[in-house]
């Protein structure tokens, strides 16, 4: 604890090129994005306590752009394989492993991408344990 | 020593499954086929078909989907039959043993004779593993 | 009469050293659709790097893929040198690019290797695989060790080369390169091996772009897009152009790999041409916090790492989005309209790592 208290007050790094957006207008952003070519490289979930945080990353031309949803813990989100058909993998990963509801995936795998049944749903959720 | 299990120590067969490791101990099996290290020199053939080997070689850590298909290899494979556990992973778990999807080794899931350490398993400490599971077989 | 069968193919095949299953919808020999199932190899490292300190982590992503750890040690290091704000010393990042491009080199060999065995070509791939161990010895003389490395540091290199190892280098890659021109010809233009490959696995350059592949997948549709490009570590410094193909068939993905085996060899001697003096390891200080990406070129395409720290000594994120993840949606659509045994050929084409996959 000592050692935290020495290191001095660094400037926290945000990745940039980020727009925040709210799930109801998230579809039409990314059909934007789908239109204007962009490539969609991956998605991003990260569980912070009373929501998750989804980021979409998307490239064009070796740049990256990224949209934001904040998604409440119980609500749902949709999916955009309809739009990006290779979001199929990332979202059935994120729903598995998150717990985070994705409704409508083009192939759902019902929560069976990687676990197999009766183990532990949502293990990367921060209310597991670590090990 | 009778003549079956003589010419069985000559030319064992081999299946490679990767039961969950990150593909060193695997392409170092798959080194040991190629000429510089030439394992079929000792009569060793690696067969797709469980039904065919003698040796099962296990790399990774096993992990619960992946544990059921080890499973049902072993249990195709006809009697005499050994196996090898390749690599930390195989052993233990290795760097891995405190994930949430991991089986700490493969020894949980099948009878294991031969354990061989590395992160990566070097092929010399493979074919060495090999030889002496088949002198474990010749025991029995 | 409708003869509709669906086949599994693998955990267990012989072409696949890893374990991923296809579910193939079959009419006849005809492949109608296919549908990946996978999580055989699933560990769980995202979580893992939760638990692990920052810097421990270097180890564990190595093993996050056996065949290109160096790479992924080197995309975690940056992301974190970025949060840190230090700086590799140019040394350091010459040597990232020699040990980076060794790595291309021998999975390319490797790839090379397990395509030709994918068409029952086993010389060759004996072949391939010969030539891959002088590579091999290579990793062992400069860091001990054969496939997982550990050379990549927070802030440099853990080791340096020493220039009687870098002649050695040197000499190796022109004896690897007079062994290309040997067996590379077989693989571009024998008349069986192009039966097999030419026109098999097609996909369109905007089915390439829309379904996200990445990689020799991606350049061999004619997208000029390489991580390489964005000059990370020394390759800024030393010119680098991608190669592409315009095909997007099977044959074009060797096409690009092989060009590649040559682009890599002239990347390390002129990295170790242009090798300059000094340390190899900046002092790391502070805590990483914030948000950061990092994207580095790992032979089988684009790799990509977000981070987000917190200021402890521990993650709060790490998420490891690997090439072979964005080249399975491609995979779906290159397998129907195939023929049954032409799908290990297909498979094989995209270089599947299914370790990096599901992590």
């Amino acid at each position: 604890m000592m050692e935290t208290m020495e290191i001095k007050p660094q400037e926290i790094i945000d990745i940039p090129n980020i727009r925040d957006v709210d799930v109801s207008e998230l579809l039409d952003r990314v059909k934007k994005a789908a239109d204007e070519k962009r490539r969609f490289v991956t998605m991003t979930a990260l569980d912070r306590g009373d929501h998750f945080e989804v980021l979409y990353h998307f490239d064009r031309d070796l740049h990256l752009e990224h949209l934001r949803v904040r998604v409440p813990k119980g609500q749902t989100l949709p999916s955009i394989s309809s739009v990006y058909l290779a979001a199929f993998l990332v979202e059935n990963e994120i729903k598995e492993l998150f717990g985070l509801e994705i409704t409508d995936i083009a192939i759902d795998y019902q929560n069976h991408l990687y676990l197999i049944e009766g183990v532990e749903p949502a293990p990367m959720a921060k209310d597991k344990p670590l090990e | 020593m009778n003549i079956l299990q003589k010419s069985r120590a000559k030319s064992p067969w081999i299946l490679h499954y990767d039961a969950g490791a990150c593909n060193g101990c695997d392409i170092e099996i798959l080194a040991c086929l190629t000429p510089v290290y030439d394992i079929e020199r000792f009569g060793m053939v690696n067969v797709g078909n469980p039904k065919h080997a003698d040796v099962l070689l296990v790399t990774g850590t096993c992990n619960k989907r992946s544990a059921r298909v080890l499973k049902n290899l072993y249990d195709q494979m006809p009697d005499p039959k050994v196996v090898v556990a390749v690599g930390a992973c195989a052993l233990s778990g290795g760097i891995f043993h405190e994930c949430y999807n991991v089986l700490q080794g493969v020894d949980g899931t099948v009878p294991v004779d031969v354990y061989v350490p590395g992160c990566a398993a070097r092929p010399e400490a493979i074919m060495e593993g090999v030889m002496m599971a088949l002198e474990k077989m010749n025991q029995r | 009469m409708s003869n509709r069968t669906v086949i599994p193919f693998g955990p267990q095949h012989p072409v696949l050293p890893e374990p991923i299953q296809l579910k193939l919808e079959l009419q006849d020999e005809t492949v109608v659709s296919a549908i990946p199932h996978i999580g055989y190899v699933h560990r769980g490292i995202e979580k893992a790097a939760e638990r692990m300190e920052y810097t421990q982590n270097v180890f564990l992503v190595e093993r996050v893929c056996g065949i290109c750890s160096f790479i992924h040690a080197l995309c975690y290091c940056q992301a974190i040198e970025q949060l840190q704000n230090i700086e590799a010393s140019p040394r350091a990042k010459y040597l990232r690019v020699i040990w980076s491009e060794l790595h291309r080199l021998h999975s390319h060999h490797l790839w090379l290797g397990l395509f030709a065995d994918a068409f029952g070509y086993e010389s060759l791939f004996m072949q391939f695989w010969r030539n891959r161990e002088m590579l091999m010895d290579i990793f062992d003389k400069t860091a001990g060790s054969r496939v997982i490395i550990s050379t990549c540091a927070i802030g440099g290199t853990r080791r340096d080369i020493s220039d009687v190892h870098l002649q050695e280098i040197l000499d190796t890659l022109d004896e690897v390169e007079k062994q290309l021109d040997k067996t590379l010809p077989v693989i571009l233009n024998d008349y069986t091996v192009k039966k097999r490959t030419v026109g098999i696995g097609k996909i369109t350059r905007e089915q390439a772009l829309e379904l996200g592949a990445a990689g020799p997948v991606l350049r061999a549709n004619g997208v000029a897009q390489d991580m390489r490009q964005l000059g990370y570590a020394a390759y800024g410094e030393l010119g680098f152009e991608p190669v592409t193909e315009n095909d997007g068939d099977c044959y074009a993905r060797a096409k690009v790999r092989a060009r590649e085996c040559y682009q890599s060899v002239e990347l390390v001697r002129k990295a170790i041409r242009q090798l300059p003096d000094g340390e190899i390891l900046t002092k790391p200080k502070g805590r990483p916090k914030g948000q950061v990406i990092s994207r580095v070129e790992q032979p089988r395409g684009e790799l990509l790492y977000f981070l987000s720290a917190d200021g402890t000594n521990r993650l709060d994120r790490l998420r490891i989005r690997t090439p072979t993840f964005a080249n399975v949606p491609p995979l779906v659509a290159m397998l129907p309209g195939c023929e049954l045994a032409d799908v290990p050929v297909i498979v094989l084409s995209i270089d599947p790592c299914i370790s990096c996959t599901e992590r």
